[in-house]
């Protein structure tokens, strides 16, 4: 008699674990851990049943039954699964959303608010650990730390709601080389839920440590810095000093208004930072949108399909899908894909590298641009303004080159050179391995 | 062609019990290929069928062969 595959009670087991871990880490995102490695549930299933197979081929036994139709629908059923939950989680729009967390709909909110206020003569910064929920932090005049938290319960009755209430303490430390501020929560193992809003008011001049944190943090009009270390949604106004970020799992990271650096590392599905006056440095996956506008500094960004290094972005730049969008660029710019990309590069004033594997690039020069474009299989679209001087190379391996600049179109093999060798105008190089180069008037 | 119940299996027999997981694991390379190296599905998808082929012939090799 054959004999039944161990891999669904394992599965069972690991699918138990991850749960039970999502349950004691509230930063966890089992969604996000979803929509991102599901396929490695297709690679180690069919990996099991090879292994079985195999195993039980070379010992001589009877391996477990044959995958069958069964195998095959829940491979689809996975795959329709996976794909949905990958393209919201990529979406900025995504269906969760709409579901606020408001998952128990029986009895009443109770509120529980504690203000506590501690001086800080002399300190210049302040660690924030294991902060939850909605928090809000804003610099103002004077040398005291002010902390108002609203905890909301919703309970059948007040005493068991105060209950869960007060399993969510504050503890300030001193002692440290900074002043510490620490959110403490018992471990409940059932019982109503503890919802935290709070506001902390702090001297102008600190630089903020927050570690742990998860939830919805907005930081402003602050003289210092801001490290975080979390995941959730960050909102980040007037800061002076450099704001480091080191974000899981995040929804939205949006910043402006900052008088130094910025740095990203990690998870976002959206990032929107406006108006730096440092470098930037953006690095990580997930992010399904990234607009940057009004940097002074240089730009570094690396995406999962995208490089992009810009040494100042007076204008905007813009990530979404496999739309690519750089505008008013100055200086020097370094811009590479992977993959299906529809690029459009405006108004460069600077040298601007771009190269991209498959799709499109479309190019608007500046009269000060230099721009070398470079792409494997996919189409270049130039648009110039025919009475005024340019400087263009293009060549093209397989496919034709289109001049739709003159009165009739003319078509060309391999290259071709146009405009003179004067010193005004854009100067523009195109290679192309498969596809086409159009030149269009404005 | 031994039946289910006829003892051990062949050496066609378990190459043809590995079509479907070979796809499989085959189907969650090419997710990831596209989510975190840049390869889509719609470029790739093709590399099933030509997976697919290969064990078809590897069982039709191992049947003649052996």
């Amino acid at each position: 008699m054959q004999r039944r595959s161990l891999f669904a009670p394992i599965f069972l087991m690991a699918l138990g674990a991850v749960l039970l871990a999502a349950n004691l880490r509230s930063d966890l995102s089992i969604g996000l851990a979803f929509a991102t490695y599901w396929p490695w549930i297709l690679v180690i299933w069919g990996s099991f049943r090879m292994v079985e197979h195999v195993a039980a081929g070379v010992m001589g036994q009877r391996g477990p039954r044959r995958m069958g139709a069964g195998a095959v629908l829940l491979t689809i059923f996975l795959c329709f699964a996976g794909s949905i939950s990958h393209a919201f989680y990529q979406s900025e729009h995504g269906w969760w959303r709409f579901f606020p967390e408001s998952h128990e709909f029986f009895g009443e909110v109770f509120e529980f608010p504690l203000e506590q206020k501690w001086e800080v003569p002399g300190a210049t910064a302040l660690e924030l650990d294991g902060l939850r929920g909605t928090f809000r932090v804003r610099g103002t005049e004077g040398d005291s730390v002010n902390l108002m938290l609203k905890r909301s319960v919703q309970a059948l009755d007040r005493e068991s709601a105060q209950d869960a209430a007060d399993e969510v303490e504050v503890s300030f430390s001193d002692t440290g080389s900074n002043p510490t501020l620490a959110v403490l929560r018992r471990r409940r193992t059932s019982g109503p839920r503890v919802r935290e809003d709070l506001t902390l008011e702090v001297p102008r001049r600190f630089n903020l440590m927050i570690r742990d944190a998860s939830g919805d943090l907005r930081v402003s009009e602050l003289e210092g810095g801001v490290k975080f270390d979390g995941a959730g949604d960050l909102r980040l106004s007037t800061i002076d000093g450099p704001v480091e970020l080191k974000v899981r799992s995040s929804g939205r990271v949006e910043a402006s208004d900052l008088g130094s650096s910025f740095r990203l590392d990690g998870s976002s599905r959206h990032v929107d930072l406006d108006r730096v006056v440092g470098a930037v440095d953006i690095k990580g996956n997930l992010f399904a949108k990234v607009q940057l506008g009004g940097i002074d500094g240089p730009t570094s960004l690396e995406m999962r399909r995208t490089l992009a290094r810009i040494h100042a972005l007076p204008g905007r730049f813009e990530v979404e899908g496999n739309r690519v969008e750089l505008e008013g660029a100055s200086g020097a710019v370094q811009l590479e894909s992977k993959g299906t990309r529809q690029i459009r590069l405006n108004s460069a004033r600077g040298t601007s590298r771009i190269t991209s594997e498959r799709g499109k690039i479309e190019i608007e020069p500046a009269d000060t641009s230099e721009i070398h474009a470079e792409i494997d299989r996919g189409n270049i679209e130039v648009r110039l303004n025919p009475y005024r001087p340019f400087r263009l190379e293009a060549s093209v391996k397989n496919g034709d080159i289109v001049n739709r600049l003159a009165d009739d179109d003319e078509t060309f093999k391999g290259s071709l050179e146009l405009g003179g060798n004067g010193p005004d105008g854009p100067s523009i190089q195109l290679k192309v391995g498969r596809g086409k180069v159009t030149l269009k008037p404005i | 062609m031994p039946t289910p119940d006829s003892g051990s299996p062949n050496m066609a027999e378990t190459v043809s019990y590995l079509f479907i997981p070979v796809l499989i694991v085959t189907t969650g390379i090419l997710f990831l290929a596209d989510y975190h190296y840049g390869w889509t599905l719609e470029e790739t998808w093709p590399i099933l069928l030509i997976i697919g082929g290969l064990v078809k012939v590897t069982e039709h090799a191992v049947r003649v062969g052996g």
